[in-house]
């Protein structure tokens, strides 16, 4: 009984301080800025969509991820693999093994959430400019070394394949995310000292 | 004379019944003529093999959302308690 009430007590005064820190200024504005972010960015990435949908043609960003997870894939050793791109995606692989690109799996939402919150917490400044696009890079780089690897696994066969698009490449991609973030204040004090 | 005609009786009803099971697996003569038979439509063979899977992520865009506020909520409590 007792343990219940702390539990809620302790749940109540988490929502409470939740609540306190909207009330700050500091917060708020890294809410407000962070949100407004991603829908600006987001709707300009729909837009492109869009635009490049009117047009049949696939999207610039998906197909280059499968272009170079194709190369990725030829250089670790899969033989024959084929590139084939159609409006809604690209298709990889050997013949009968082939894996689906589509625009869901290019990594760019991923990276305009990193880029949002870089914008939304430091602001609009060089040092969130240099960091936005390093993390896009490395957002994009561990996105084709996933895709390259799901098509030797896919050629291989076997289990694996399935447990690592499901879950090992995608946390390895989030958790890179996360990492990135955590890093954002060492990277700004740097940056900062340089300049 | 009794039981003839039970014989009779039960030999009947074992022949019809067989007749009964039989029947549907016959096509009623009645529909199974040039008239009443329908043209059935010669579909082609459908041998295309099934699309290959897709390998999404985005599938954790909320969460990812959620954990960027989580961050900067955290970020704002250390700062306040400095």
């Amino acid at each position: 009984m007792n343990n219940n009430q702390s539990n809620s007590n302790q749940k109540g005064k988490q929502l409470r301080d939740f609540g306190a820190a909207f009330s700050d200024k500091g917060f708020r504005d890294f809410i407000i800025r962070f949100l407004s972010t991603l829908i600006i960015l987001t709707l300009i990435y729909e837009a492109y969509l869009w635009f490049t949908e009117q047009q049949r043609e696939l999207d610039w960003v998906t197909y280059k991820v499968s272009e170079l997870s194709h190369a990725l894939a030829t250089a670790l050793g899969v033989a024959n693999c084929e590139f084939s791109c159609f409006m809604d995606g690209c298709r990889i692989g050997v013949e009968g093994r082939m894996i689906n690109v589509i625009e869901g799996c290019n990594g760019l939402m991923l990276a305009l959430v990193y880029a949002s919150y870089i914008v939304g917490s430091g602001g609009v400044n060089t040092s969130s400019l240099v960091q936005v696009i390093v993390g896009i890079i490395v957002v994009q780089f561990f996105n084709v070394l996933r895709i390259g690897m799901l098509v030797v696994l896919q050629d291989i066969g076997g289990d694996a394949y399935f447990y690592f698009v499901k879950y090992i490449f995608n946390a390895l991609i989030y958790l890179s995310i996360l990492f990135l973030w955590i890093l954002k204040p060492y990277v700004d004090k740097a940056l900062n000292r340089q300049q | 004379m009794n039981k003839y005609i039970s014989t009779s009786l039960l030999i009947f009803i074992t022949v019809f019944s067989f007749g009964q099971q039989r029947m549907p697996m016959q096509p009623d003569p009645m529909l199974n003529n040039w008239f009443a038979n329908k043209p059935v439509p010669i579909m082609p063979m459908t041998d295309t093999p099934p699309p290959p899977p897709d390998v999404p992520l985005d599938g954790g865009l909320i969460a990812l959302i959620a954990a960027g506020g989580a961050m900067g909520y955290k970020k704002y409590k250390d700062k306040n308690v400095e």
